[in-house]
């Protein structure tokens, strides 16, 4: 659950232990800084280590290998620990050190045995008694030794590590494949499992806060909707959301509910935010970028448990355990949550409205469980089966007036995935079984209850290879095709919706070449059953490594991406119930008096430059400017009034399922402005000092809103135009760790439609800025520390210099938490 | 020393989980925030609607018509009583849900054709309502079933009740009422009441229950549907009955009580004919319209202008006694842009002088006088009325183009009482200013005393925005249009700018 923490810090003293910390206070609130990275400190111990062996100095290499194991395991380290000894003619250690490899169950674990099989033979013969034969020379190792005494350090087959940079950050998302940073066509960040740690945040939105350019807004206590450089909304829809590769927003609304998910924070190994349009590989609705989370894999991760309680009776609890045994491995967990409501619309006694039966404190509550399992089939080989399941309650915001809105959500998954070097299949199954209801209504108004069920299918055949043609290019190629069954009934839509089958086939070439340059180009053409038309995307990225170690690199990218309209927007008609309760707004995406309306998909063009520099072992810098071209945004449509031309063709009058007059018409139409926006993001990580990550960064977001000739739609910002984050994390030698975070963003217009006394009406509305101020801190203790108290302030300055924030006009107003936590890991 | 670190860690850890969990002993409230744009506590009105009438109409397999129950607010009354042309709430009852423990008893054709049961038939049902949200204040509760099923209030043309509903309310004289007494509509407040007299919702709301609603009159006339049948002008030269153009300093050239035919001929005077434009009868009379075009009629009567529920002597015009106020209000409401809406604030209402053909012959009306006729001639005063209808505290502007007419002779004797009488009648402040009218279009109302009404320009004269007009401009979508339904007021111009700049129109009349 959270990575151990040195006891070797002890040889520092605590006099620096202290000047750190007092460092950290200082800085978290005063200089821009760092990211958390115990990754880069295992590297420079792993190549400060592999370098001491190199020089034959295996003492001092193999304490830098174990200090850098201490810091972030990793069994390649002690594969190489292993080799130390052995080449330094420790047979004893060499043989525990390539146990412990071993029981890491590695892909190379017939040879290692073999290996160790003839370690112990040689120890044998060295407990016999001497003779006067020669010694052996130590035993052969599966791969070539690290260095010898006996050959110059400088020979090629002498590298001292043949697997690589073990600790290389990699990424999976931006282009399907594992690939460093460096390489990636699109800019990213990763919140890594030590962020999540050291924050203390059990809600994902809001780790995802700390990224440059995120837009993050809770709306509810349980209701986080998450965008990125604008274009944020009640149940947003333009970011792709993605765990270990299958999709976890709804078909229905096109949002994501974050407290349905069927794992917690404490599953999740790493989340990937892939910034900019993402279409040209994960199809519609990777319009704004990418969020991948990637829990930890069957098999690691250890057994454990957190719980945490809080005021207002915020509630968390998680459990897990995670075994491999041979070539079977599994990783199961389970956990409730309860967010309460920030503050309420609805006053209990209230006499002139009635609520839902249901808990009216709740902002989210879900209990889950989840099983993945793993079955390797041979070398690079391996057959993944799962499924989850979590019952959820979330108090969301609709769209249009419906505010206040209880969803009591069942969703279960179940996937199955081949994967292999040459080819990956998964499948997935996915089902959103729901009650929702507005939390409040008025005597005589409707609560407009309704049981929606959601079954989706999907099913992505992808083949990855790497190959030189010619010998001066390599090419990276991934292609594949998907397929996705979306299934869906609704009473809010017509009586039958179609069941829709996308299809997908998408291909990337990321060609390297001359050595510092590669070019990646993807596209992909999706099939989009609601609009009845095929729709390209393609984006194409330039990328440059300069340098000699080509730690840095420049990238300039094109690419567009589309939303696909949801089934909401598809296939809505629904009677909305107006401020005068006789009268009702007929929403439909069909126009009775306009037969051929279709509503077609969201469309953007984006442009970027980015820089990204990890030149250094202390910290890294990175910088992008973009440009959005925003068409086709989908919005409620005005209402239309009836005409007497309805009348005349039967529309309109009363209706006798509601008993209401239908006044007006109302659903969905394609906006007909432009959105220009221009942006960047700067950030920085410092992570110069052992036990100390800064980060910090800043995005700017600027829209234009054109409007052609014969076009008359209110623009707004839905953003704020400045963002900035900063933060410090502090891991100590004696257990204590913590982390400060800042979040400060200006404010934001927001135009929405509103139900008034003579019908719905778009509205400007402003929120002032707001700023957030985290602070978790925590206390490891008994043997590895195996246990941790910690506990974690949110917004810990609301109501201080300003009111508590709203996030949104219709939002609650986000006051401060207090939670406090108990780990234990086995 | 170590497990004596972890022991005392052990114990941090246990007695914070401890105290944590006691977090809540103390309650675990949450503030109260309503956004902006939301609706907080409200006042509601709950009660029973009680239906006695002839049986309901049958089509399609369903009852046809609904209960509709409109909340009014006391000082928005709807005309003649006030100038509340909207309710602050309405709520529908189906004709299913009120009927439905008779429905077995009705019949339904089986090939789904109307029904209706004689018009003597009884029948006496009832069930539940609910009315909100509304806003603090005293309620009068009004309503009618709509049993031909021809009410929409979507649409001016079909929004209040036809021949042959039933109207009622919440009636505090329910018994008399039915009878043939005036109706005597009952307050509901909402709200608690403040010292100033004014009402505030509290934060738990407001709900009144008990409400009874008792729908027994049978309305018996149709709405005053008219057309502008001719202009008589002899100050302007109007002669286009759908557009007359009037100057902002429209000036009465004789007001002389001593000589009606020159009095007569300074007004502008509209002659209102019954229904629409004969041109136009067989169109109107079918869908989407499906207006009353049998003979029609406009019902005259005095005005008990003064409210003391006599019908004499004091009722009669400001202007002078001699002339008895009448019924239907003529009303110009000035409207909204280019559209057919009212103006939302202040509204600039211009209220005409009713007559039975002309001066001489209204001034002989009896007390009692209630007639039939084919058309109504409305005069138009230089005078509007500038009054905020959503904002009771505002005062309001009577406005008159010039203290005189024509002839030096002034118009109004009495200002002080004229405005205590038009106070009284709008519940606020009313002051006399002179300036020129506010120009701008005006919309035509023609105003029963049970409400109904008629405007113009409306929906079947006017093309909605997505309803394109053929070239013929003989349709608008697919139906027709009647142009007798498009007509138009407009103070336009004055003849003397140099008195509009010296006598400009007052903010309080524009908007």
């Amino acid at each position: 659950m959270f990575p151990p923490v040195s006891s070797g810090w002890a040889r520092h003293g605590w006099r620096r232990s202290f000047a750190i910390i007092v460092a950290a206070a200082c800085f978290g609130s005063a200089v821009p800084v760092a990211w958390a990275d115990a990754r880069t400190e295992a590297r420079k111990h792993f190549e400060a280590g592999m370098g001491h062996i190199r020089d034959g100095k295996y003492d001092s290499g193999i304490a830098e290998l174990e200090r850098a194991y201490e810091i972030m395991p990793h069994p390649s380290v002690r594969f190489n620990i292993a080799r130390a000894y052995a080449d330094a003619g420790e047979l004893e250690q060499a043989v525990a050190a390539y146990e412990s490899y071993l029981a890491s169950d590695p892909k190379d674990r017939d040879e290692v045995e073999q290996v160790v099989a003839k370690l112990k033979k040689k120890l044998a013969a060295q407990k016999k008694p001497p003779t006067d034969e020669p010694p052996d020379k130590p035993p052969d190792t599966p791969d070539k030794p690290p260095d010898t005494p006996d050959k110059p350090p400088d020979t090629p087959e002498k590298k001292p590590d043949e697997r690589g940079d073990i600790y290389e950050e990699k990424v999976v998302t931006a282009s399907r494949q594992a690939q460093s940073p460096l390489d990636a066509p699109n800019s990213l960040t990763v919140i890594t499992r030590q962020d999540i740690h050291l924050s203390g945040v059990t809600r994902i939105p809001e780790l995802l806060r700390r990224v440059a350019g995120m837009d993050v807004m809770q709306i509810t206590g349980g209701d986080s909707n998450v965008s990125m450089r604008g274009l944020n909304a009640r149940l947003s829809n333009k970011l792709l959301v993605l765990i270990d590769g299958r999709i976890v927003k709804n078909d229905i609304l096109g949002s994501t509910f974050w407290e349905s998910f069927p794992i917690d924070v404490d599953q999740i190994e790493q989340i990937e935010v892939v910034r900019g349009p993402g279409s040209s590989l994960y199809g519609a609705d990777a319009f704004a970028g990418v969020v991948n989370i990637i829990p930890i894999a069957p098999g690691k991760g250890g057994t454990g448990m957190r719980v945490g309680f809080g005021d207002h009776a915020e509630a968390y609890g998680s459990l897990w355990t995670s075994h491999r045994n041979g070539d079977f491995a599994y990783r199961a967990s389970a956990g409730f949550t309860r967010y309460p409501r920030w503050t309420r619309e609805f006053t209990p006694g209230r006499v002139d409205a009635r609520p839902v039966d249901v808990n009216p404190t709740t902002g989210a509550q879900n209990g889950r469980i989840d099983l993945r399992t793993s079955y390797r089939l041979g070398k690079n080989k391996e057959l993944a089966f799962g499924g989850g399941f979590a019952r959820s309650i979330i108090n969301i915001y609709g769209i249009g007036p419906f505010n206040d809105y209880l969803v009591e959500a069942d969703a279960a998954d179940i996937s199955t995935a081949f994967k292999s070097d040459l080819i990956t299949i998964r499948s997935n199954y996915a089902l959103l079984n729901a009650f929702a209801s507005q939390g409040h209504a008025y005597v005589g108004h409707d609560m407009y209850e309704t049981y929606p069920v959601q079954h989706s299918f999907e099913t992505d055949v992808e083949l990855t290879h790497t190959f030189k043609a010619p010998e001066a290019l390599t090419h990276g190629l991934v292609a594949g095709v998907n397929y996705r069954l979306k299934n869906i009934s609704w009473s809010y839509l017509i009586a039958d919706p179609p069941i829709e089958h996308h299809v997908g086939v998408f291909a990337q070439d990321a060609l390297k070449f001359l050595d510092h340059f590669a070019l990646v180009a993807s596209g992909r053409l999706d099939y989009v059953p609601s609009i009845e038309r095929l729709v390209p995307s393609a984006r194409g990225s330039f990328i440059v490594r300069p340098g000699k170690t080509k730690k840095q690199s420049i990238r300039a990218s094109v690419a567009t991406a589309f939303r696909s309209p949801t089934f909401l927007e598809s296939y809505l008609d629904l009677p909305i119930q107006l401020t005068v309760s006789g009268a009702e707004l007929q929403s439909a995406s069909a126009r009775a008096e306009d037969p051929d309306f279709k509503l077609g998909a969201e469309n953007i063009l984006a442009l970027e430059l980015g820089y990204l520099n990890k030149l250094s072992d202390s910290f890294q810098f990175e910088a992008q400017a973009y440009y959005h071209r925003i068409s086709d945004f989908i919005k409620l449509a005005h209402p239309r009034l009836g005409t007497l031309s309805d009348v005349a063709a039967g529309v309109g009058g009363i209706n006798p399922e509601t008993g209401r007059y239908r006044v007006a018409g109302g659903g969905w139409t394609n906006q007909c402005s432009y959105d220009h926006v221009f942006g960047g993001e700067l950030g920085v990580h410092f992570y110069g000092v052992e036990g100390l990550d800064m980060f910090a960064n800043y995005a700017i977001n600027h829209g234009i809103h054109e409007l052609p000739e014969g076009c008359n739609q209110p623009g707004d910002e839905r953003t704020s135009t400045h963002k900035v984050n900063f933060g410090t994390q502090v891991r100590t030698p004696f257990g204590l760790n913590g982390e400060v975070t800042f979040h400060y963003q200006t404010k934001q217009t927001w135009g929405e439609q509103v139900a008034t006394l003579t019908g719905i009406e778009y509205q400007l509305f402003e929120i002032p800025d707001y700023h957030l101020l985290n602070a978790r801190i925590g206390y490891g203790f008994l043997k590895g520390d195996k246990a941790e108290v910690s506990a974690v302030l949110f917004n810990a300055l609301s109501g201080v210099f300003a009111p508590a924030p709203q996030m949104h006009p219709f939002g609650n107003r986000v006051g401060r938490r207090f939670m406090g936590f108990f780990a234990y890991r086995l | 020393m170590k497990q004596q670190r972890e022991t005392r860690a052990s114990a941090i850890a246990i007695n914070l989980v401890a105290a944590l969990s006691c977090f809540c002993t103390t309650g675990c409230d949450f503030d109260t925030f309503i956004p902006q744009g939301f609706g907080g506590p409200a006042g509601a009105i709950e009660g029973t609607v009680t239906y006695a009438g002839p049986l309901p109409c049958t089509r399609d397999g369903r009852i046809v018509g609904a209960a509709v129950l409109l909340a009014f607010e006391e000082k928005l009354l709807p005309p003649p009583e006030g100038l509340g042309t909207d309710p602050a709430g309405l709520t529908v009852v189906p004709a299913e849900a009120l009927f439905r423990g008779i429905r077995g008893d009705l019949s339904f054709a089986a090939d789904g054709s109307l029904v209706c049961p004689p018009a003597d038939s009884s029948v006496v049902v009832s069930t539940t309502f609910a009315v909100a949200p509304l806003s603090a204040g005293v309620y009068q509760v009004r309503g009618f079933f709509d049993r031909d099923g021809d009410f929409n209030p979507g649409f001016s043309i079909f929004n209040l009740p036809s021949k042959g509903d039933i109207g009622g309310g919440a009636i505090d004289n329910a018994t008399e009422a039915l009878l043939g007494a005036p109706v005597q509509y009952r307050g509901v407040p909402l709200g608690d009441l403040r010292p100033d007299g004014s009402r505030i919702i509290g934060e738990l709301g407001a709900l009144v229950q008990g409400v009874s609603v008792t729908l027994g009159l049978p309305i018996p006339l149709e709405r005053p549907i008219f057309h502008v049948q001719e202009v008589k002008d002899e100050s302007f030269g109007n002669t286009d009955p759908n557009k007359v153009v009037v100057p902002a300093d429209y000036q009465l050239a004789v007001f002389n009580p001593g000589n009606t035919a020159a009095t007569e001929a300074s007004f502008v005077r509209y002659v209102f004919g019954a229904g629409v434009a004969a041109d136009e009868i067989a169109a109107a009379s079918n869908v989407p319209f499906s207006l009353p075009t049998e003979q029609p009629s406009l019902f005259m009567s005095r005005h008990d202008v003064n409210g003391d529920g006599v019908r004499d002597g004091q009722d009669h015009i400001p202007e002078t006694p001699l002339v008895p106020a009448l019924l239907p209000l003529g009303l110009m409401t000035k409207l909204e842009g280019s559209g057919i809406a009212s103006q939302a604030g202040p509204s600039v209402i211009l209220q005409g002088v009713t007559l039975v053909d002309g001066l001489l012959q209204t001034a002989v009306t009896p007390p009692d006088y209630a007639m039939l006729h084919p058309a109504v001639t409305v005069a138009l005063r230089p005078a509007v009325l500038c009054i905020d209808k959503h904002n009771p505290s505002k005062d309001a502007v009577l406005l008159n183009t010039h203290k005189t007419d024509g002839e030096g002779s002034t118009l109004i004797a009495d200002e002080p009482a004229l405005e205590a009488a038009l106070a009284k009648q709008f519940g606020r402040p009313v002051h006399i200013q002179y300036g020129c009218l506010p120009r701008g279009r005006y919309g035509l109302n023609l105003i029963y005393e049970t409400g109904q009404a008629w405007t113009l320009p409306n929906e079947a004269g006017v093309c909605a925005a997505s309803e394109p007009l053929a070239a013929d401009g003989k349709s608008c979508g697919n139906r027709a249009v009647l142009s007798s339904q498009a007509a138009i007021l407009e103070i336009g111009e004055p003849v003397d700018p140099s008195y509009c700049e010296a006598n400009p129109t007052p903010a309080a009349c524009l908007k």
